[in-house]
């Protein structure tokens, strides 16, 4: 199943020889779910 | 065999890779087959041909337009006579089941995937080839790859630190739908490392054009329960083949 949070992404992509690979593709195409943005978000409310 | 007509039955195809698909890059003559990370990508990628396993039953998946599914289920014996026993012996060597699929053309995805190219930076060979051995992983283990045929289905394996077989395709057949989510009343035939074996296109000037293709495995298929969760197949459908089965 497609991972919904940072934590199951990297729990998913542990198993991966490349998981820093498949991680890093998933917060660039998940921006949204990264603490990071989260932070931003919650900064500007 | 068993004839199925196209709104009788709902077909998922996928590679045998979690989560890595495959899609058309490039426009007009210039397309190119290449392997990405499906989930990643919008499920609404127009290019996009298959997914991964992980979308297995996904509403978005389903392979449209389907007017015909012709399913052939066997197994190839071997014969053994011994002498002083009337009976000949059948011996069960492998299955052989192939499922052939009509469907109205509406795109180049499967021609290319038959006889088309890819692109070489995304091809464990030189790039010459179609997708109709799925993927593969590079050596390294960095990234998958499309297989260009010329390593054995068993050791065609995938980038998890403990590789798993990956070879193929794997066709997901749902002659029933579970009643409800969770349920697990459905029934799904699903065929596991399947490739691409044959490719047909029929021109029409007074109907839509349409094509057939068809994949073969050698692995034995089976029938899953078609229980869902958040939408997609679980458990063993969208397990990856132990390679005791190959």
């Amino acid at each position: 199943m497609y991972p919904k949070t940072l934590k199951e992404a990297e729990d998913k992509y542990a198993k991966y020889a490349n998981a820093d690979v498949r991680l890093a593709a998933w917060k660039e195409a998940n921006p949204s779910a990264s603490p990071a943005k989260k932070a931003e978000e919650k900064k500007k409310e | 065999m068993a004839y199925f007509t196209g709104r009788d039955v709902t077909v998922w195809i996928t590679t045998e890779h979690e989560e890595d698909g495959i899609r058309l890059d490039g426009t007009a003559q210039t397309n190119q087959l290449i392997t990405y990370p499906s989930s990643t990508g919008s499920t609404n990628d127009p290019n996009s041909i298959f997914s991964g396993l992980d979308s297995a039953g996904e509403t978005e998946w389903i392979l449209p337009n389907i007017t015909g599914v012709d399913v052939s289920i066997g197994a190839q014996d071997e014969d053994i006579s011994f002498m002083g026993l009337r009976n000949v012996g059948k011996i069960e060597v492998k299955k052989d089941t192939s499922i052939s699929i009509t469907k109205k053309k509406d795109n180049v995805y499967f021609s290319m995937l038959f006889q088309g190219q890819t692109k070489s930076t995304h091809s464990n060979g030189d790039g010459k080839h179609g997708g109709r051995y799925g993927l593969i992983s590079k050596a390294d283990k960095s990234a998958m790859l499309i297989s260009d045929g010329t390593t054995d289905p068993k050791t065609t394996t995938d980038d998890q630190s403990t590789a798993k077989q990956c070879f193929g395709y794997r066709v997901y057949l749902e002659l029933k739908p579970e009643s409800s989510t969770g349920t697990g009343d459905g029934e799904v035939l699903v065929i596991p490392n399947c490739m691409f074996s044959e490719y047909g296109h029929t021109l029409s000037n007074e109907s839509a054009n349409e094509e057939t293709f068809t994949l073969t495995s050698q692995v034995k298929p089976f029938i899953y329960n078609g229980e869902k969760g958040s939408g997609v197949y679980l458990g063993k459908a969208i397990d990856q083949t132990a390679t005791s089965l190959m």
